[in-house]
């Protein structure tokens, strides 16, 4: 052997590595090796979606490095098959063809992956759009002061999460973020746990025959009530007033109540109207502009309507050092949010407005778990007119409420609690409805800890006591370059049943830079091309009072041109190579083993 | 050799049974009523059908207890005392049979069983409240829920609330009236005594008034259609009749297998050819009936796959004249169905409206029925390759039948590839259309990929040597799984994805059976014919 390899120069040595190289690649047995490994992990593939979810597929097969390896591998494979037969002649026509065709295909694809956009665009009627959101997850912290905004850089896992992943947010006066935890798909819990300090809190049963539901309420505003339909269950330091008259001359208009870090102040309504009261325990002042006994909107305005309190309202202004918030608080609407607009107050103050002269409550039937000034429990039930006086509370023992067959008992009474809120992860099952994608982070800034709980589509603000940071989890966002406005939703059903037959989108294309302003339809199997967008119309959602919303998927894929043409060819020679094979090959279709050997 | 034709003529006597007769056996005349129009289900069709569907839901069946469908929907309405103490429902989830303390022996319970139940009404409470808050349920859940749904069908149709036979008075494009809303509904008060007459004489076994009432009663509903098309196919049943000729057409090649007369060879292709028509005719019907390709759901497609491996046999009987691939073609077809006539609960026989997505006449043909050819002609390539096996294990000395059969082996192998590979690209191309995407990998299209992938892989072998006809025979038989898998399985396993419309549940006990014998019977004739060229080449 030694004296051979002395002779050979490392030309020859680099052409031969080559060469074998160049065979390795363009073999058949690297091609069945492939065609059957590819089989394999496409099947993986599927079960992994029917197991969990077409997106835990896409994470862990489809979308990942290795996977466009393999499919890179292959179109080599078909590459230097097709080279290695080299001059072609006629009879390689249907075989070059097909190769070339299904390389085509794979390049498409990469081009699609590459290049490709594809994303939602959700509209109500009457609404407009210009942008879509992308199935890319996108966690933003917008810094309210400096109205700088930064994008958290992470990637998330296909699966459940929970670790530490630490980001130095420089730009924002050096807050460290971590990334604590992602769930996929999870499922809000709450829980009253005890906390010196806190609130008191009930756990209880509510059942009858029929029925049986758990609740807690905590003695604090929005807390401490529960709406079952026909009564109201609520948990107070207070006796339920005695119905009284309510008397027309009563000077008082009320209380507005203010929770802010835990501790409760009340200001009265007419002695801020219209002067600068500072609120007690708090760094802020309160201005109230208007009283109205009856509001109702007109025109966009919010006006009052006569002298009865049918519906009181309260329009004020709160006023701190650096800010100055409108809010709108509604005796009848507690839960409803008193700041204009959807963002929440950067106050951090919880705002309640108790009219006087109401039945507070309001509600018919309501069961009230007192607890008394030294900390013992009771309970009162009013039924329309009357009240029953307050009776002792024994925890785990049962007591009629009077109405519906219905019993309550009280299963655990905490004196000081506080109510908290997490998520616990879901397993990841394509059924589910409701994903409810959420991460959980934290926060370090200046000594000062936060943590924070957060569902995709949704936003909250950390250290709002000083400088805030808006978080926000959503998804990327691509700007269309144009305007969709969404006319009208229409739906046909098949006769005499609620299976839908067909919907589509009565749309107004508006492009301002092209002077483009046109009516379109957009249905199923009807999509609007334009600008190299395609908004094809994917489904909506109908729901009691609300305007109807239909939802686009809009794309654009530059890859698409490329995998027709590579289809066509490789079809095309599929043909060439099984039918005319007549007239290019002599050899017998069913030629036998022995007979090729 | 005498062993195995002796088998190969048992195994279908097995299988054989008389023809079903159709008709009533009352001697009351309910032909205006099976014409009457029902609005169910998002369209007009004739209450033949209707009730079908209603019995087929409630009992599994088609008939019950000897009566049929009609008669049985006019016993519930006349005689519900009667029949909600009847064991109609069947219950098979074992968890749920111990759970609602049905003893082993019975099949069956009464409607009247169940709603007497409190611990099952107090269950399918629960469970409903599960479900509306979004709780993913499990199999016994459903299982339960179903079996609720069949009890409520039952008591609807005792009181008429699904009889939607009375046209909406404002319009008959609106929610047609159900008969119990007669009673309280003035604008169609007028049709209670006509109705009530029609119920009493059936009661009071009286035919002839009960056939004017019932005849009065439809007259005073208007708006009436003949329905001859739907009737008609409800009677005729051709599926029924096509498969009855395809297995005589099969028993006449395997009898011709040791008589060898050619007049009876002519007279099993004729069998096949006019199963083959008839086959055709029904699929026409439907066709017209539900104005649209028939390939919506698992029995349509079966329904279709079996016409596409006659279809492909019978060209190529023309092209070659051998029966063998007829005799291939009419085992196949005759299985699919036999299949898609005898399991109706798990093949949903009835004729319903389209999803949105798929009202496209143009792409719902091209793509569904490209691919559904390619599921027949590897269908017929499955059968051919179990016919090749055979041949090659007892017939090894013929080498000239040997290279006929692998040579239509090679060709339904080739039609198949052609068809799955366009099928998929178009499928590719629709997608491309109404959702957006060309590929996406949704499990449907993957399977669809992974099969072209084996074919592909046996071709490639096939074409280097690496196997030979025989082994074409095993790859034939073995890739057929893949067809299996993204026609049944993607849809009754797997039911993911966005083909989301043809997903059903039931019968993955007999398929997996079905596969799991065939492969054994696909590794027992490999190792026989293995060892018989290690005798030969020992030799």
């Amino acid at each position: 052997m030694k004296p051979k390899s002395q002779g050979v120069s490392p030309y020859y040595i680099l052409r031969s590595f080559l060469f074998s190289f160049f065979n390795f690649f363009a073999s058949l047995k690297l091609a069945v090796f492939l065609l059957v490994v590819l089989g394999v992990t496409l099947a993986a593939g599927t079960f992994i979606e029917s197991a969990s979810g077409t997106k835990a597929a896409q994470q862990m097969v489809y979308h990942t490095a290795a996977f466009s390896l393999l499919l890179g591998v292959l179109a080599m494979n078909l590459a230097f098959a097709a080279l290695a037969r080299l001059p072609w002649q006629k009879k390689h026509v249907g075989f070059v063809m097909t190769h070339a065709g299904i390389i085509m295909i794979i390049f498409g694809s990469w081009m699609t992956t590459r290049f490709a956009i594809d994303g939602q665009l959700a509209l109500a009627e009457g609404e407009r759009g210009n942008q879509i959101s992308v199935d890319v997850p996108l966690l933003q912290i917008f810094n309210s002061q400096t109205k700088q905004s930064i994008e958290v850089p992470f990637k998330l896992p296909p699966r459940q999460w929970e670790g530490n992943k630490p980001f130095i947010l420089h730009d924002f006066d050096d807050v460290a973020v971590n990334l604590l935890a992602f769930f996929p798909h999870s499922k809000p819990v709450e829980k009253i746990v005890p906390k010196a300090g806190g609130s008191s809190a009930v756990e209880f049963d509510i059942f009858n025959e029929n029925m049986r539901m758990g609740g807690r309420l905590l003695e604090e505003q929005g807390k401490d009530s529960m709406d079952l339909g026909p009564a109201v269950v609520r948990f107070s330091s207070q006796e339920i007033p005695l119905p009284t008259k309510k008397s027309a001359s009563s000077d008082s208009l009320g209380d507005l109540i203010f929770n802010y870090q835990g501790k409760q102040s009340r200001v009265s309504v007419s002695k801020a109207l219209t002067k600068e009261v500072s609120i007690p325990n708090t760094p802020f002042k309160i201005k109230i502009n208007r009283y109205l006994s009856h509001a109702i909107v007109e025109n966009n305005q919010l006006v009052d309507r006569g002298e009865a309190a049918v519906n009181p309202a309260c329009e004020f202004v709160i006023l701190g050092k650096k800010t100055e918030e409108k809010h709108t608080a509604f005796a009848f609407f507690p839960d409803f949010p008193t700041l204009h607009g959807r963002a929440p107050s950067q106050t951090g103050l919880k705002i309640h407005f108790e009219a006087s002269g109401l039945e507070q409550g309001a509600s018919a039937n309501e069961l009230r778990i007192i607890k008394n000034a030294s900390g013992k429990l009771f309970y009162q039930t009013k039924t329309q007119q009357t009240v029953i006086p307050p009776v002792p509370v024994e925890v785990g023992k049962e007591y009629a409420t009077g109405w519906m067959h219905l019993k309550f008992l009280v299963k655990t009474f905490f004196p000081e609690a506080e109510l908290k809120s997490y998520f616990e992860p879901l397993p990841l099952s394509p059924q589910e409805k409701n994903p409810r994608p959420v991460v959980l982070m934290g926060f370090q800034k200046n000594g000062q800890e936060a943590k924070l709980w957060l569902q995709r589509g949704d936003h909250q603000f950390v250290f709002s006591e000083s400088a805030p940071l808006h978080v926000i989890y959503g998804e990327k966002n691509i700007p269309l370059g144009f305007d969709i406005e969404l006319k009208k939703f229409m739906i046909d059903y098949y006769p005499g049943s609620e299976r839908p037959a067909a919907f589509k989108s009565a749309v107004k294309l508006i492009d301002p830079s092209k002077g483009v302003d046109r009516e379109v339809e957009i249905s199923m199997n009807k999509p609007l091309s334009y600008r190299g967008f395609k908004v094809f119309q994917s489904g909506y959602q109908l729901s009691e009072g609300r305007p109807k919303v239909s939802i686009f998927s809009v794309g654009r894929d530059p890859g698409i041109p490329v995998k027709y043409a590579g289809s066509i060819v490789m079809i095309l020679g599929v043909l060439f190579m099984f039918y005319l094979k007549r007239f290019s090959s002599s050899k017998p279709l069913y030629s036998n083993e022995s007979e090729k050997k | 050799m005498k062993i195995f034709r002796a088998l190969l003529l048992l195994i279908p006597v097995c299988f054989y049974s008389a023809p079903a007769i159709c008709g009533s056996h009352s001697n009351f005349d309910i032909k205006s009523l099976e014409k009457m129009a029902v609005q169910s289900g998002g369209r007009i069709k004739p209450f033949s059908s209707f009730s079908k569907e209603v019995v087929l839901y409630v009992t599994g069946k088609e008939r019950f207890a000897g009566k049929d469908a009609n008669t049985l929907l006019l016993e519930w309405i006349a005689k519900p005392e009667q029949w909600e103490a009847q064991p109609l429902i069947p219950v098979s989830n074992q968890a749920l049979r111990t759970f609602l303390g049905i003893p082993a022996e019975t099949k069956r319970v009464s409607p009247h069983f169940l709603s007497s139940s409190r611990v099952f009404l107090d269950s399918v409470a629960q469970i409903d409240a599960k479900q509306s808050q979004g709780e993913v349920l499990s199999t016994v859940d459903k299982a339960e829920i179903e079996l609720y749904q069949k009890m409520s069908l039952f008591y609807a149709s005792c009181e008429g609330k699904n009889w939607s036979v009375i046209p909406n008075p404002s319009s008959p494009h609106d929610k047609w009236l159900s008969i119990d809303m007669i009673k309280t509904d003035q604008r169609i008060g007028s049709l209670a005594v006509p109705l009530n007459t029609m119920l009493e004489s059936y009661r009071s076994n009286d035919p002839v008034k009960f056939k004017q009432a019932s005849e009065e009663f439809i007259n005073r509903l208007g708006l009436q259609n003949s329905f001859t098309l739907e009737i008609q196919y409800n009677h005729l049943r051709p599926f029924g009749w096509a498969w009855h000729l395809y297995l005589l057409g099969f028993l006449i090649f395997l009898i011709n297998f040791v008589l060898k007369k050619s007049f009876l060879s002519w007279i099993g292709v004729g069998s096949v050819i006019l199963g083959f028509l008839l086959h055709t005719y029904g699929f026409v019907l439907r066709c017209i009936i539900s104005g649209r390709p028939p390939v919506s759901n698992m029995y349509e497609s079966v329904i279709w796959v079996s016409w596409a491996a006659v279809l492909f046999a019978v060209i190529l009987f023309f092209v070659y004249r051998s029966t063998y691939v007829t005799l291939a073609a009419s085992a196949i077809a005759a299985v699919g169905l036999i299949l898609a006539d005898s399991l109706p609960a798990v093949l949903d026989p009835s004729i319903s409206p389209l999803e949105p997505v798929l009202r496209n006449n143009f792409w719902l043909t091209i793509h569904v029925l490209t691919i559904t050819l390619s599921y027949g002609a590897f269908a017929l390539a499955l059968a051919i390759a179990h016919i090749s096996l055979l041949m090659h294990v007892f017939q090894t000395k013929n080498e000239n039948l040997l290279r006929i059969i692998t040579e239509f082996l090679y060709r339904a192998l080739q039609i198949g590839v052609v068809l799955l590979a366009a099928g998929t690209i178009l499928g590719g191309v629709w997608a491309n259309y109404s959702w957006g995407r060309f590929w996406g990998w949704d499990p449907k299209e993957t399977w669809a990929l992974i099969a072209l992938l084996g074919y592909l892989a046996i071709l490639h072998c096939r074409y280097v040597g690496w196997i030979g006809p025989f082994g074409l025979a095993v790859g034939a038989s073995v890739a057929f799984l893949g067809v299996l898998m993204a026609w049944y399985g993607v849809n009754f396993v797997l039911a993911a994805g966005l083909h989301s419309y043809g997903f059903a549940g039931g019968g993955l006990p007999y398929v997996g059976a079905f596969v799991i014998a065939d492969l054994l019977l696909v590794a027992l004739l490999s190792f026989v014919y293995w060892k018989k060229t290690q005798i030969k080449t020992s030799h």
